[in-house]
């Protein structure tokens, strides 16, 4: 059980973020802080990928959504790489799949994330 | 593999936890042995921890003077049935929006999930597996009842 989160830096300004291992209830504000660091930093252009989490629970994708309102408000998104027919059959559930910005790999998410705008303040 | 032998129906496996949402995957670990115990399939093994997981996180973050929690596995030859009690005395806490992830989740995964009360007056959250090649009924003086 646990959670490490690696983030890489891209050279467009896109930060990916990599939870590895259970994102969930008591590991998902491992990943809140993270978002609110990037986005506080200015960098509010985001690719979480979850190829490396092996379960993935409500608290999380509470985290993703609130992740993704936030990076948008500052001129960015967050693009979530789901390749997993798992999580995304969760998104669909939910009725997030259309609010959120999903992509099938890294590369899809960091061309979709260099075609959003120029980053901006919160306000605006 | 569906419960045998010649001392009648299998006896519930019950874990009591501290109301700490570090423990919830002590639950999950649970789980996985008792859907191997029942023959379920990975993908189905998957959606009872998610199911159990989601029914903690409603008991501890949407009820209000949570001490413990209870999960009960109850396994027969037609369903896995898992209730979900917490010592909740006080009046319920703030649902907020993940609240509503965490039931349409749990509802998603499992065939059936109940609300209902204990003989103590605790809300029970009831989560029924049906397995396979039966006919889906849960174990004997299991009440279905509506959620």
């Amino acid at each position: 059980m646990g959670l490490e989160v690696r983030t890489e830096q891209q050279a467009g300004g896109a930060v990916i973020v990599a939870p590895v291992g259970e994102f969930e209830v008591y590991t998902a504000a491992q990943v809140k802080d993270v978002l609110m660091q990037l986005t506080d930093a200015g960098r509010p252009r985001v690719c979480v990928t979850l190829a490396d989490v092996t379960f993935l629970d409500s608290k999380a994708v509470g985290v993703i959504v609130e992740g993704t309102k936030r990076a948008r408000e500052r001129g960015g998104d967050l693009v979530i790489v789901c390749a997993s027919e798992r999580y995304a059959r969760h998104l669909r559930i939910l009725k997030l799949d259309e609010f959120l910005s999903i992509a099938a790999s890294t590369d899809e998410a960091l061309a979709m994330l260099s075609e959003a705008g120029e980053p901006h303040g919160p306000n605006g | 593999m569906a419960p045998t032998g010649d001392a009648g129906p299998e006896q519930p496996i019950v874990l009591r936890l501290p109301a700490d949402e570090s423990l919830i995957h002590i639950a999950r670990l649970t789980a996985s042995g008792v859907a191997a115990r029942a023959g379920l399939t990975i993908d189905r093994l998957e959606d009872l921890k998610l199911a159990v997981s989601e029914a903690l996180i409603d008991r501890l973050e949407t009820r209000a003077g949570v001490r413990w929690v209870q999960v009960a596995f109850s396994l027969s030859d037609a369903a896995l049935v898992v209730e979900v009690v917490g010592d909740e005395s006080e009046g319920g806490g703030d649902p907020g929006d993940e609240s509503s992830y965490a039931l349409a989740l749990m509802e998603s995964v499992v065939d059936e999930v109940h609300g209902d009360h204990d003989e103590e007056g605790r809300s029970v959250t009831r989560l029924i597996i049906r397995l396979p090649g039966t006919g889906g009924q849960p174990p004997a003086g299991v009440d279905a009842g509506a959620r």
